[in-house]
């Protein structure tokens, strides 16, 4: 065995693309086992932060019967430097109350402990005044569940009602789900979701990728050895010899990668997300487990023929023996195929609209979400159509006007259209989601931004509230039932031309303006004039949450915004261009830069498997082109070739995205503006197209430069 | 009679291995040599001398008087369009061109006009057998592809013609056709052509044989 390992590696350093080949390989192989073990330092991470989450909680006086109760403990949220922190409020029954972990004493009135990413979003220091009072000193590491969190624990002795507190007997609770500030702790179960999706799926593309180089050539030398009489184990062998050494470069990667969670904290720039080092070897049997299997599957991977199969050749145009009525039904039929992906889009359309229309707005993002994946899914398949009758017409054109490049281009690209457009569907369908997610923020920002507005017509009578669809209608109703003590709760509703307060009892109903429709997951307070009394209502689906105060006393935000509990309350002096993006919405989507993070490490790695799987079919594509690049006198004939075959098809199936990103732009509900939808589709058709452009620069390049030192002999793989 | 391609003291090493050295051999126009030897003997390196794609030690390779080992890339590129045609082992056809598109690539490459150039394949094509409808290359028969590979060297009426083990895949038949074709070529066509190959059947129909051993030794047989 040991010597057919010697001859598959003598085998590696023999090919010319072995360079290409090896480095690929050996970054999927990282790629691969650093995703998989992710999976296993976020476990560990979660059960860090739940332990000591749990550490923290407060053990509520009802829930512990036997204890007695010890401090009044209300917990808030509150905005710092646009993101949202917990705010514990503590006011002490006894006289030695008991210390929350990681406090140094108790904060007495008008005494705060800040978490450090706190203060120093803040810029202060210990002695400073704070918003909440004086700070005294830092939250010590034990008492954060993770050490970027946003803390603060406020003394509120003589000001915490206990009709607006909790009663605890101490700290150190499982039986409390207490709410969290940081929005981007999804539940585990979720989180490690979106990294199978966004980091193991690209990767495991990747390693496989690399496995497929050269996989032609390599896949002829196992049939020439099975056919000498090599056995399944001895092919094995000799597979793994040809993969060693780059499989090994890329678990050296991967162990240091590992190490490197081990050993240090890691956390992402700009996302309220760490792990810690601690949490991360707390669960360390978990990840050697993780990064052993990942190491043992990428092995087989490599050793095994699973990535040698050889692609049918599906796309070789076959010749007519049947009638040709059949043919060309069947040339119309492929060419209405390639619509399937903007009808769907369509149908999602019009789905919303008539959602909208029989007041079932709570429909509208499940079609959406349905009707956008639908879209996506048949969006590769139609960019091959695309791409053919774009060919077609192109060699058409090329042959008329005697052009030899645009010819060859056009025949290589309607021979085998499927590599083409897989690329350029990949990067159609990063305008599609890109464009369909602007859209969706900027229909959030109108709502916010609206909202806004009202509340700057109305003055300071009225607040305008957020709140999440997450924290669940029982959340909500707690926090309308708090507000009710001081406010007046009434609703708007959207009534087909602006919104109507609707009170019940036969109360004056009062038209705002300016119109539009909020989601029906979010609700937000708007205001009207004092005086304008209302009975408390019913909190409807699809309606606006209004308060007033009950004795005709403008609102103090600040106030309002201690009592709110679960809800956020948007920052009323927000003066930013497109401000909605600042208010509730783009604070809870700023939580999730995490998911940024992911999304774009994963594209990374798909680009690059989606160009390397590429950069086989354009090796091909050159060598091919040998004799005819003989009569050239310059790279001119290749280079035109390349392009088209890499920046024609990159910008017919981005344009065909476009198109269907425009079309799911279209909001269900008319009258909002499409501005900022319009500008990203032209910013991502001109981005694919420069990206093809600098692609094809960088392959034509590595192609031309390889197809001068082929001359002539047997074929090279 | 012109010369066509005019081989003087030509060395050439490959991978520390000298290959040819201070090879000799002139084809006239007109006329058919055949390079015969075992594997190794530099049949093929001399073909890729002559093409520029080799630079050799020494000497050099003339090709309608023009020095081939000393061209620049864009005008050995030119020579190539102008003065040589080749025929490679596997044909080296684009499969996703029909013949007619295929034949006719040269022609546009040098910025020949379009009409012309497909009147002139056609006539080829038609003289050699190869059918000028729609279908792509890959569809022809081996015989029928080494035949478009033949017109297609023969395109923009070159002074030379190269051909590497042009019948090498192909069976006795469709060989004989082929050949029949190839040695027909000089005459009717006014080009020299030099033939690489080990089929004893192939080098006796040229009119020349050049025997190349390794190294050194080279004996003319006289057809």
């Amino acid at each position: 065995m040991t010597a057919l390992r010697v001859v598959g590696a003598s085998l590696r350093r023999a090919s010319r693309f072995e360079p290409l080949r090896g480095a690929i390989l050996a970054a999927g192989v990282a790629a691969f086992v650093l995703s998989v073990v992710s999976l296993a330092i976020t476990t560990a991470t979660y059960a860090g932060w739940d332990s000591r989450a749990e550490e923290r909680a407060g053990r509520i006086a009802a829930l512990f019967p036997d204890e007695e109760p010890r401090a009044l403990w209300r917990h808030g949220f509150d905005l710092v430097d646009g993101r949202q922190v917990d705010v514990v409020y503590l006011a002490p029954l006894v006289e030695d109350p008991p210390l929350p972990p990681g406090l140094a004493r108790w904060p007495r009135a008008g005494e705060v402990f800040l978490s450090p990413a706190v203060a120093e979003a803040l810029g202060v220091s210990v002695g400073d005044r704070t918003r909440h009072g004086t700070l005294i000193g830092l939250v010590d590491r034990e008492g954060l569940v993770e050490h970027g969190e946003g803390l603060v624990y406020v003394g509120a002795e003589g000001r915490l009602a206990p009709e607006s507190a909790e009663l605890i007997t101490g700290f150190g609770s499982d039986r409390f789900e207490q709410p969290r500030a940081i929005a981007d702790r999804r539940p585990l179960a979720t989180f490690l979701g979106v990294q199978i999706a966004l980091l193991v799926v690209p990767a495991t593309w990747l390693l496989f990728t690399g496995i497929r180089i050269g996989a032609v050539q390599r896949a002829r030398r196992v049939r020439i050895v099975t056919m000498l009489g090599m056995r399944p184990r001895q092919v094995r062998a000799l597979l793994w010899g040809e993969s060693r050494s780059p499989w090994g470069l890329g678990a050296l990667v991967a162990l240091l990668g590992t190490v490197l969670f081990l050993v240090v904290d890691v956390a992402l720039p700009g996302a309220s997300l760490a792990v810690d080092a601690q949490d991360v070897r707390s669960g360390g049997v978990l990840v050697v487990v993780a990064f052993v299997a990942a190491l043992v599957l990428s092995a087989w991977a490599c050793s095994s023929r699973v990535g040698l199969k050889a692609e049918r050749r599906r796309d070789r145009p076959r010749s007519s023996s049947g009638p040709s009525w059949l043919a060309r039904t069947l040339a119309v039929a492929r060419v209405a195929r390639g619509g399937l992906s903007l009808v769907l889009a369509a149908i999602t359309v019009i789905g919303q609209n008539i959602a909208v229309g029989e007041g079932r707005v709570d429909l509208v993002p499940i079609i959406a979400l349905v009707g956008t994946t639908l879209t996506l899914a048949a969006l590769p398949a139609d960019a091959v159509v695309w791409i053919e009758l774009y060919a077609r017409r192109r060699r058409a054109v090329a042959w008329g006007a005697g052009d030899a490049a645009g010819l060859t281009g056009a025949a290589q690209l309607l021979a085998r259209p499927r590599p083409a457009a897989r690329f350029g569907a990949t990067a159609a369908i990063i305008v599609v989601i890109v464009t369909v997610t602007s859209g969706l923020l900027t229909t959030l920002g109108q709502d916010a931004a609206q909202a806004l507005a009202v509340q700057r017509h109305l003055g300071g009578s009225v607040a305008t509230i957020q709140t999440f669809r997450q924290a669940g209608a029982e959340s909500r109703e707690l926090t309308l039932d708090a507000l009710r003590r001081d406010y007046v709760v009434a609703a708007i509703q959207p009534d087909g031309e602006g919104m109507s307060v609707v009170a019940p009892r036969g109360e004056d109903v009062e038209t705002f303006v300016p119109g539009g429709r909020p989601p029906s997951w979010l609700a937000y307070v708007a205001g009207t004039e004092v005086g304008h009394r209302v009975d408390e209502i019913e909190d409807g689906p699809g309606a606006t949450v209004l308060v007033t105060r009950r004795d005709g006393t403008p609102i103090e935000m600040e106030a309002l915004r201690d009592q709110l509990g679960a809800l956020s309350v948007p920052m009323w002096q927000a003066e930013l261009p497109g401000e909605g993006f600042v208010v509730g919405t783009a604070s809870s989507l700023y939580q999730m830069r995490w998911l940024t993070w992911f999304g774009s490490i994963g594209l990374v790695l798909t680009l690059v498997a989606l160009w390397s799987n590429y950069s086989n079919e354009l090796l091909r594509a050159v060598r091919s082109l040998l004799a005819i690049q003989m009569l050239a006198p310059s790279d001119a004939f290749v280079k035109r070739v390349l392009a088209g075959r890499i920046v024609a098809p990159v910008a017919v199936a981005v344009f065909g995205g476009g198109v269907l990103a425009l079309v799911l732009s279209i909001p269900p509900v008319p009258g909002e503006t499409m501005s900022l939808p319009y500008g990203i589709v032209l910013a991502c058709v001109v981005a694919s197209f420069v990206t093809g452009v600098i692609a094809w620069s960088v392959t034509w390049r590595a192609c031309v430069r390889g197809a001068r030192s082929l001359s002539l002999g047997v074929p090279e793989e | 009679m012109v010369i066509a391609l005019d081989v003087q003291g030509l060395s050439v090493a490959l991978g520390g291995r000298l290959v040819l050295d201070a090879f000799d051999v002139r084809v006239e126009r007109g006329e058919s040599v055949a390079i015969v030897g075992p594997s190794g003997t530099g049949k093929t390196t001399l073909l890729n001398c002559v093409l520029g794609t080799v630079r050799p030690l020494s000497g050099r390779a003339l090709v309608a008087g023009h020095d081939v080992t000393r061209l620049s890339r864009s005008r050995l590129a030119r020579l190539r369009a102008e003065h040589l045609g080749v025929v490679f082992q596997h044909g080296e056809l684009l499969g996703e061109l029909t013949p007619v598109e295929n034949v006719a690539l040269p022609a546009l490459i040098v910025g020949r006009p379009r009409e012309p150039a497909v009147a002139r394949v056609t006539e080829l094509l038609e003289a050699f057998g190869v059918p000028t409808d729609r279908e792509a290359t890959d569809h022809l028969s081996g015989g029928e592809r080494q035949r478009t590979a033949l017109a297609r060297a023969l395109v923009n009426e070159p002074t030379l013609v190269l051909a590497d083990e042009p019948t090498g895949s192909l069976d006795p038949a469709i060989r004989d056709r082929v050949a029949d074709v190839l040695f027909d070529t000089p005459a009717r066509r006014e080009c020299g052509l030099l033939v690489v190959t080990h089929d004893p059947f192939i080098s006796a129909r040229a009119d020349r044989v050049v025997h190349l051993e390794r190294v050194l030794a080279t004996d003319e047989v006289q057809a």
